[in-house]
Formats: C-alpha cells, structure tokens, sequence
C-alpha cells in the first residue's frame, strides 16, 4: 500500500507538469459550467425575487393592497390560492408568500385604532436575504398606502370615515378621536404633502404587522442554473481525469517505466492500485475544487454535503475503474486515447453530460440508464438539489459501486495479461 | 550471484531463449554479447522475474527473482529510459528510491550518492526532458542503483550516446565493479564487452554459443593472427601462433618491404561462431 501511495503521488506530481491534461481536468470543466450556466440562465431570469399572493380577505382594501404588491417593480408577484401559494414556496419555486387574513381590509382602513393591518409572510427559513427585502417591500407598500390616505382628497375621505366610525363611542372617548382628527388635520394642512415615512415613523407603531410563517423547503428544482451545469461541468472533469490517467498507464509500458516499476519489489496489483488511487485522488479534487468555485462565485447551495462527499465517492470509484478499462482497450497511447474518447462521448452525450436530463426526450431518459454518466450526475444533483435522501439516492450508488467494481476488474485483467505476462 | 541452468522462453514459434544455461560470479563484469533479437533483453527480465520461464531454473543472489525480497537487492537500467520526462533528476530518483523503501536521511544520502556518481548533481533540479541524450542515459543508470543493489543489470546502456558519455557511462561501470557490485552488461558493441568486461557470453537465437574472457574468446573461436607482409610489390596472409617467428622466418627468406598483423576480434569471433555479423 506504501509504494502504491507512492506511485500515486509521482502521478499526481506529472498530473500538475502537464498543462494540457489540467486543462482537460479543470479548465474545460469550469469552461463549460460557466457558459452553459449563463446560457441557461439568460432567459426569464430576472433577478427580482419572486413571490405568490393569496387575497383571503377579497375586499377593496385587500385587492388594492394586491394590486399595489404586483405593481411593485422590485418584486414579481403573482396570485394564487392560499394552498397554492404555501406549496410553492415549500417546494422552493417561490421566495414567499403573502397571505392577506380577512378582515385586512377593515382594519387596514381604521389606521389608528383597532386590530392594525396585518398579513402573514410564509418564507423559506433558508432564505434570508430576500425575506428581509421582501418584508422590507411590505413595509414601503404599507407607508406608501398611509401616505396617499394622509394627502389630498385621500385625506379628507379618511377621516371622514374615521368620524363615523368612531361616532358610536361613549361621549369622552369620542370626543377625544375628534380632537386627535382635527389636530392631525390641521398639522397635515400646515405640513403640506405628508410623507409615509413621517406618518409611520413614530415610536414602534407600524402601519402593517407582518407575521413570519416559516415553511419545510422540500427542493424539487435546482436553485439556479448552475446547479444543473456544475454537476456536468464534474463529469467533464471525471472523463478528463480517466482520460490522462488510461493515456498514462499505457504510456508507463510504452516508455519502459513500467519495466522499472515491475523490476522494484512492487506487485503488479500494487502499481494497477497506485495507478487507480491517483486517478480516484485527481477526480475527488477536480470535483471539490468545481463545487467549491459554484459555491462561492454561482451561490449554489449543496443540499446536503454528507451524501455529495458519499455520491463522488462512488462517482470516483466507477469511473476508476473505468479508466483501468480503457487502459486495457489498446498498446498505445494513440489507440488508448482514441478507443476512451471513442467510448466515453456516447455515455456523456447519452447520460446528462451534454444535454440535462430533465430536458431529454422520454425515449432519451430511457436510454440514459445505459450510462453510468446519468447514475452519477444522477447522485451528485441529488446532493446538490433534487433533495434526495440516502434511500433515494442508493440505486444510484449501487449502479456506480457495481459499474466500478466490474470494469477494474475486466480491465485489470486485460491489462496485466497484456503487461504483466 | 546468477545461475540460469537450461532456460527457455518462447513468444508462439519464436524461441527468445533456448536452453540458456551460465552463471556470474560475485564482483564480476559480465557481458552478454549478440545482435538485436539475441534474446539478451529476454534473459535479462528472467534474472529480475519480469517474465517466466517455459523451463528451467534461475536463480539470482541465492533465491527465486520474483520474490519482493529478493528484487530490492537488483537494479536494473532498462534499455528504453526508463525515466519520467517531466520530473527532476532528483524526483526520478526519489520517486525510485521511495519505491524500495527509502526514506528521510537515507533517502537524501542516497539520492546525493547516485547524482554524485553520474555526475549530474548540478543539474538535478533540472525536468529530465531539458537533458542531452547522453545525461538521460546516465541518469538511467543512476536510477538503477539509487538504492545500492547487490546486483545491477544494464540493458545496452549506451545506445544512441555520444563518445564522450559513453566513456562517463564506462567509468560508472567499473566504478560499480570496484564498489563490489555484481554487473551484467548487455551490449552488441564488441568494443565495449572487450574493454569492460571480465567474461563475455555470446548468444544468438537464444542460445549461448561461447562463454570466457574476451581474449579466451578470442584464443578459442577467432581463428590463429594473420600476418601480412609485402615484398617485390605482393601481398602474402600467412595465419600464425606464433606471429614473431614466421616473421623472422619470412624475413630469412627475401627482404620485405612491409607488413602488419591482424589479430581476431570479438566481431570475428561471432562471424566464426554464426557466419554472420553482429550488427546483421
């Protein structure tokens, strides 16, 4: 195991020395998450956050409340039903939603005394930053209503209606409302245009009380398009890596080196071993390093890194043990490299590598379960964002653990009869 | 230190060894000396248990070549150059020595030991693909004995070098044999078996023809010296043991103008011995 270690680092050393294999196994890889990411991305991607709003109150005030919502430019509204809305948001299509109780409309309208207005936010706990925007957008929308009643004929109106409805009061207690209505009369004519921000900035009163209503997230979709295209971007690395490290195999026989390594006290299995750990080493650290990279510049979120570090794993293994097959495929570099690409393009073309699987005809997807490409794009997009749990994710795992372990050993076979007879 | 006794190996109709049979002393130079496709190369992976025999034994250092135990005590410098081109002279070496279980000072003291003998300590920091063909050839060897083995064998190891590494390449040699480490050289240059070698075995098909020192060979299979002597504007070859008594002998007879003598060669030797030439 010691010199099998050895042998590894030696070729993770080479690994770095040669440009042209880091490019295929993490330039092209980052190349094509990138674009592609973008290119996905381009089209209906507004960047507002977008929420769902369910009117339970259906009254002038709610409606015009519902209105003023969808006419904000900072967000992107639509209604829905009040199930509608929540399901949207716990499956992660929506940032929020707004739900307006019944009786907003009367008690939006009262403004100084009453129940305040108030609605409910159902939020997805995970995503803060657009739930403090949103609750913020709420809150404009609030003072900027308050403001409109408290100016013009908007005015006038208003307390109107505040005088009949407080016309009903015992005597003291009316009069006082009417003394508070004629001073905020007089105050707002003496004042000009009184703004929202004036009306509702005084000590803790809000025009609008919003309730937060976090709901269980279950992601059925991935967060943004880079979801979708790191994951591939991986498998390209994958390939890129088997691909150096078959060519490698190969070329430790033609250059003699391997004469060298069978005349050390070095087993055959012990360099087929070296050889396969630098290969599993090399795809668990292109891999990291892409997740890393749609991490901190994409803001992709990994589900849940306990099972990706278990899907890459797996994914490693199997291609592994690919790679000690394709080493098998030819005695040199030249017909090596040929027969791997030869095999590998169909099994990315036909797994998800080019073209995602969720946008492949039926007939595709039923083909696609011939390539271990789609077992392991399959388990890493569980961890990043289909959401999967370990049960979910096991037929997958247990494709990739089986793929890897019949190709090392067919491929294994071939190459130390060719080798090592 | 070698025992082969009735070796044979074939690769489908072709028989790469035939029934080799020889053994090498502790301390000695030994050459194995054929043309391309003697089946040298082939011998030389039976001694280091790359390949198998069909039948025969082999024993190296006292047991079986294919034992781990057995192969820390063998270097080998393939004929191919068995060197990573983008690595260093020192990670070469390294990465080698690492592989029979060197480490740390040990590590550091050998790897300065097999530059030093090579001569190559001031380029070790340099990628081995930036070296002349000759450096390339010597830093092969080195890596052959980076972890001092008992037993060093050299595959043609001056194939495609110019003269003056050749001559470096001589040196390590017999440096090798004055440190007491056992060295069979495979080569199908005669001159270098000659300079180098304290016995010569000359094989062909497979087949060990001849085996002595090179002047044994010579004595044995290379046929008497030819003396040649010219005289009234003719040339005269007389074959002789004794080259200085036909000479005086001849000179009795009538003044000579010139002459000169030609002693065998291994080269001759191998034409005797095949009826045809090493480099054929």
């Amino acid at each position: 195991m010691n010199r099998s270690l050895v042998l590894a680092r030696k070729d993770l050393l080479l690994l770095f020395r040669n440009r042209a294999a880091l490019f295929f196994a993490m330039g092209w890889p980052v190349l094509t998450a990138v674009l592609f990411g973008f290119a996905f991305s381009g089209d209906g991607e507004t960047g507002k956050p977008r929420i769902s709003v369910a009117d339970l109150d259906a009254s002038d005030g709610s409606r015009a409340f519902v209105a003023q919502l969808k006419a904000m430019p900072e967000l992107e509204v639509d209604v829905q039903e009040q199930g509608a809305a929540t399901e949207l948001v716990r499956t992660g299509k929506r940032a929020a939603a707004v739900l307006v109780p019944k009786g907003y409309g009367d008690s939006a309208r009262r403004l100084f005394y009453g129940a305040p207005a108030e609605v409910e936010l159902v939020v997805d706990p995970a995503r803060k930053a657009e739930q403090a925007m949103i609750q913020g957008m709420l809150q404009k929308l609030a003072g900027e209503r308050l403001a409109s009643a408290m100016g013009g004929k908007g005015r006038g109106a208003w307390l109107a209606q505040a005088r009949r409805d407080v016309a009903s009061l015992p005597e003291g207690d009316r009069a006082s409302f009417d003394g508070f209505f004629d001073s905020l009369d007089a105050f707002l004519t003496q004042q000009g245009e009184a703004t929202g921000a004036s009306a509702g900035g005084g000590g803790g009163w809000q025009p609008l009380v919003v309730t937060m209503r976090d709901v269980e997230v279950v992601r059925r979709g991935p967060r943004n398009a880079f979801a979708i295209t790191f994951p591939q971007g991986m498998l390209w690395a994958i390939v890129g890596c088997i691909m150096t490290f078959a060519s490698s195999l190969v070329l430790e026989r033609m250059q003699g080196t391997l004469v060298r390594l069978r005349a050390s006290p070095m087993s055959g299995p012990a360099i087929m071993l070296g050889k396969s750990l630098a290969c599993f080493a090399a795809i668990l650290g292109a891999c990291t390093l892409l997740v890393l990279l749609a991490r901190t510049v994409f803001h992709v979120e990994v589900g849940s890194p306990a099972l990706f570090v278990l899907a890459l794993a797996c994914a490693a293994f199997a291609f592994t043990g690919l790679m000690m097959l394709i080493a098998s495929l030819g005695t040199t570099v030249q017909s090596v490299s040929g027969a791997g690409w030869a095999m590998m393009m169909p099994l990315m073309m036909l797994g998800g590598g080019m073209i995602p699987l969720f946008a492949m005809p039926s007939w595709m997807v039923a083909a696609s379960d011939l390539s271990p490409v789609k077992w392991a794009l399959v388990a890493l997009e569980g961890a990043v964002w289909r959401g999967f749990s370990l049960r979910e994710m096991l037929p997958a795992l247990g494709v990739l653990v089986a793929v890897g372990t019949v190709t090392f050993a067919v491929g294994a076979r071939r190459f130390a009869s060719r080798s090592f007879a | 230190m070698i025992e082969l006794t009735d070796v044979r190996k074939s690769y489908g109709a072709t028989k790469a060894l035939d029934g080799l049979s020889l053994s090498v002393a502790r301390g000695e130079i030994f050459g194995l000396l054929g043309p391309n496709g003697a089946g040298k190369s082939t011998a030389m992976h039976v001694l280091v248990g790359l390949l198998r025999p069909d039948a025969g034994t082999v024993r190296v250092l006292g047991g079986d070549p294919t034992t781990a135990a057995l192969r820390n005590r063998i270097g080998i410098a393939p004929q191919s150059l068995a060197l990573y081109e983008e690595l260093t002279a020192r990670e070469n070496l390294a990465f080698y020595a690492r592989l029979y279980g060197l480490s740390g000072r040990r590590l550091d003291d050998a790897i300065d030991g097999a530059l030093d003998f090579v001569r190559l300590t001031d380029r070790q920091h340099d990628r081995a693909v930036t070296y002349s063909g000759g450096m390339q050839r010597r830093l092969n060897i080195a890596c052959a004995i980076v972890h001092s083995p008992e037993l060093v064998l050299l595959d043609e190891p001056t194939v495609g070098v110019d003269p003056q590494s050749r001559n470096a390449i001589f040196d390590n040699v017999l440096a090798l044999r004055a440190r007491g480490t056992t060295v069979l050289y495979t080569t199908h240059y005669m001159e270098e078996a000659e300079r180098l070698c304290d016995r010569v075995g000359i094989v062909d098909h497979g087949k060990l023809l001849a085996i002595d020192t090179a002047p044994g060979l010579v004595h044995a299979h290379g046929g008497k010296p030819r003396l040649f002597v010219r005289r009234n504007g003719s040339e005269e070859e007389v074959a002789t043991d004794d080259p200085l008594a036909t000479l005086n002998a001849l000179a009795r007879e009538a003044p000579l103008d010139s002459f000169h003598l030609e002693r065998a060669t291994l080269e001759q030797v191998f034409l005797n011995l095949t009826g045809r030439s090493l480099r054929d």
